[in-house]
């Protein structure tokens, strides 16, 4: 019951902060019909602006919070406008490879400006304590912090998605884009602010999540890979899918760390049928030593299943 | 575009122009120092200088160029100048194969690898089989940071000489550290060779020295990966362990000490790698007394000779000092040159054989049997009380225990093939 409990816990906040890094990717994706390599970099660069907000410059938490997904909205709104625009007639090679590039540039920009090694970027003070104990473990106030704001997001951009005339213009524009141009809405400045929203929205994980797991070069490439698994378990383009599965692999990968059970206790049933395999020494390994490898072990059986993700059109 | 010029003037432009350099040239000839100096001495290092794993290369390979540069301005080994070079591995063993091409293209003749063990063992392979073609150019692998025991183990090879201690003796030095009032233990480790070598050499020595220890439970977590910890360390305080033993390395471990902090774990931390550049800062101040790491040197060694470098280098410009590992690794081998008095490559690796380092009073010695070299192991903890603070940080590595080089000594299974002349 404690491991669940604990499992739940952890697992849900984890997952959260998933989904508010692929919201951005997914809305993007919507919107503009690509997927944009660059955004674990924003992500990067979110923690990183708001570590030098907060601490270099000395302005505080609170305004390195603010300030990191605005600067994160204007340099993604800057590269919408100058660049992918630019490459959207080639096709889907285009802001493929200008994306991709665009990452491993970003990368290599904060290694000149901030250096190679991690930077001491600080959970703030007013938030450093124990917010609550279950079963003998501390929850700092922080996290629940991050769990707070992450919801309180996500609701006002479904509210705003559902709610307003923008947002009914930006839904509209994901299936009839020429007949929103047609009807005199600036098509291209929606784009660009979508663009500049979906590279916010990854700046602000950054801001929240930087100071909890280390703010270092390495920390876009290290999240690339499980945000493209969990925009593609739940279905390229479903804002709902990506929810789903952002909470499912937080939940799974977590219970299977907690777990002390091993391969060999789920082969427990079939022993009489299999009664000399289950106590092979590779069977004997425990779960939890695969667990950082649930995400991928998801995408397989998903995209084997059912290619189009959980919640995805058929194209 | 000359026939904008008059003739008379084109006429002294390419008289000028080729008698320029001739004059240039001469004067060079005459100019140039030392015509028959010695050839310079060549070393290659071979290790990541670019990706996730180039933070910690960054530091130590300025603590090397500072050795070399004091050594040139001292006239050099045996009157050469030392040429050292860098070369990127990218962290794969491919690209450390085609880093050993350079260096056998540029007739180097002494490499320095450590960080990889994938990339170590392909080269020791690699430089086994030219050896065995080219006698008389032979390359030398000193392994500087490989922690794997089977390097001076099953994989031992002549040309290979390891300049620290493995991870079989720093967790021994570790384990004998333990209070007799320690008695559940957690392990923790990263799970690819070195961690696995250390999870079984740590059930290993417990099992020798401190049957009475228990073991609480133990992981092996995929490498580079795991973002948080918190479940991990949820299990671990679960389990109410007094003592935490882990070889995490890099993010792994800051992350996994960040992440028991935030939970509230209340064990001490018996670490290897947590004096490395840029770990004291993610560490931070919840670990002051209760982080300890059981290595070959730290920062603060006690030693007026290390503590002089150390200042020193920061002084001239080279930055911390975090450990004489590499520079340990680096003095076997002129050492070795100086008294082979020669740089041919078996006469240089049967010096090493016999080599014992002193820096002040610090001694290491390499063992003919298995290449490995014995040197004392230190217990340090991080602590405001230390001599040299790390990072900017108001914190440092103080030294609590240190044991003499015959108690870390640990036995081999190592068969070595010797080359014809060794």
């Amino acid at each position: 019951m404690q491991t669940l409990a604990l499992g739940l816990f952890n697992g849900i906040s984890y997952g959260m902060l998933l989904f508010l890094m692929a919201a951005g990717l997914t809305l993007v994706l919507s919107m503009l019909g690509m997927l944009n390599f660059a955004h674990p970099a924003f992500y990067m660069l979110g923690a990183y602006f708001s570590y030098t907000f907060a601490q270099l410059l000395g302005l505080g938490y609170w305004c390195g919070l603010f300030a990191a997904p605005l600067c994160c909205a204007l340099i993604g709104g800057l590269v919408e406008r100058y660049l992918l625009r630019r490459v959207i007639q080639f096709g889907i090679l285009g802001p493929l490879l200008l994306t991709f590039g665009l990452g491993i540039v970003i990368v290599e920009s904060v290694t000149l400006l901030w250096g190679k090694h991690s930077v001491p970027y600080a959970v703030p003070a007013s938030l450093d304590f124990t917010l609550f104990s279950l079963y003998g473990i501390d929850y700092s106030a922080y996290r629940a912090f991050t769990l707070v704001v992450t919801i309180a997001v996500l609701g006002v951009l479904y509210g705003l998605l559902k709610g307003t005339r923008i947002g009914t213009t930006v839904r509209a524009s994901l299936s009839h884009p020429e007949m929103v141009n047609a009807l005199g809405h600036n098509l291209p400045r929606l784009r660009t602010n979508v663009f500049a929203l979906g590279s916010a929205l990854a700046g602000l994980a950054g801001a929240l999540s930087g100071n909890i797991i280390g703010t270092e070069p390495g920390m876009a490439a290290q999240l690339g890979g499980i945000l493209m698994i969990v925009v593609v378990v739940g279905g390229l383009g479903s804002l709902a899918g990506a929810f789903v599965s952002a909470l499912l692999i937080g939940i799974l990968q977590t219970l299977t760390v907690s777990t002390p059970l091993s391969w060999s206790d789920f082969l427990t049933p079939l022993q009489h049928v299999l009664s000399g395999i289950a106590t092979n020494e590779a069977l004997t390994q425990p779960v939890s030593r695969f667990a950082p490898l649930v995400p991928f072990a998801i995408v397989i059986v998903v995209l084997a299943i059912r290619p189009r993700g959980l919640m995805g059109r058929r194209n | 575009m000359l026939q904008i010029f008059s003739p008379v003037l084109r006429r002294s432009l390419t008289a000028c122009m080729i008698a320029t350099p001739c004059a240039l040239g001469a004067v060079g000839i005459f100019a140039s120092p030392d015509v028959h100096a010695a050839p310079p001495i060549k070393i290659m290092v071979i290790e990541p200088m670019s990706g996730p794993q180039s933070s910690t290369m960054e530091a130590s390979a300025k603590n090397l160029q500072y050795a070399v540069k004091r050594d040139n301005d001292a006239g050099g080994v045996l009157g050469s100048k030392i040429d050292l070079q860098f070369c990127d591995d990218k962290f794969s063993p491919k690209d450390g194969k085609d880093c050993l091409d350079r260096a056998i293209g540029s007739d180097t003749h002494f490499v320095m690898q450590g960080i990889g063990a994938n990339v170590t063992l392909t080269l020791v392979d690699a430089i086994e089989k030219y050896n065995a073609r080219n006698p008389g150019k032979e390359l030398i692998l000193i392994n500087w940071a490989g922690l794997d025991e089977e390097m001076t183990g099953k994989y031992c090879s002549f040309w290979h000489f390891r300049t620290d201690g493995h991870i079989g003796m720093k967790m021994k030095a570790a384990v004998l550290s333990l209070e007799p009032s320690v008695k559940r233990v957690y392990l923790i480790n990263m799970d690819y060779s070195m961690g696995q070598n250390a999870d079984a050499a740590t059930r290993r020595l417990l099992k020798q020295y401190r049957p009475d220890i228990q073991i609480v439970g133990s992981e092996l977590h995929p490498p580079n990966r795991v973002q948080d910890f918190t479940p991990y360390v949820a299990k671990i305080k679960a389990a109410k362990p007094d003592v935490i033993l882990t070889a995490n390395i890099g993010t792994d471990l800051s992350r996994l000490i960040r992440a028991g902090n935030d939970i509230g774990l209340d064990a001490r931390w018996y670490t290897v790698y947590a004096s490395q550049h840029g770990q004291v800062t993610t560490i931070g101040a919840k670990g002051v007394g209760k982080v300890y790491q059981a290595s070959d040197s730290i920062m603060s060694m006690n030693n007026p000779v290390i503590d002089k470098l150390v200042e020193q280098s920061r002084t001239d410009g080279y930055g911390d000092f975090e450990s004489v590992r590499l520079y340990r690794g680096y003095l076997f081998l002129t050492y070795a040159i100086r008294d082979a008095k020669t740089t041919q490559p078996l006469s240089v690796a049967k010096a090493i054989e016999k080599t014992t380092v002193s820096i002040g009073d610090y001694k290491a010695t390499m063992r003919a049997s298995d290449h490995q070299a014995q040197l004392p192991m230190n217990l340090s903890v991080v602590t405001a009380d230390a001599k040299f603070k790390q990072e900017g940080t108001p914190w440092g590595f103080k030294l609590l225990k240190s044991f003499p080089a015959d108690e870390m000594t640990e036995p081999t299974d190592c068969k070595m093939k010797r080359p014809p002349g060794a």
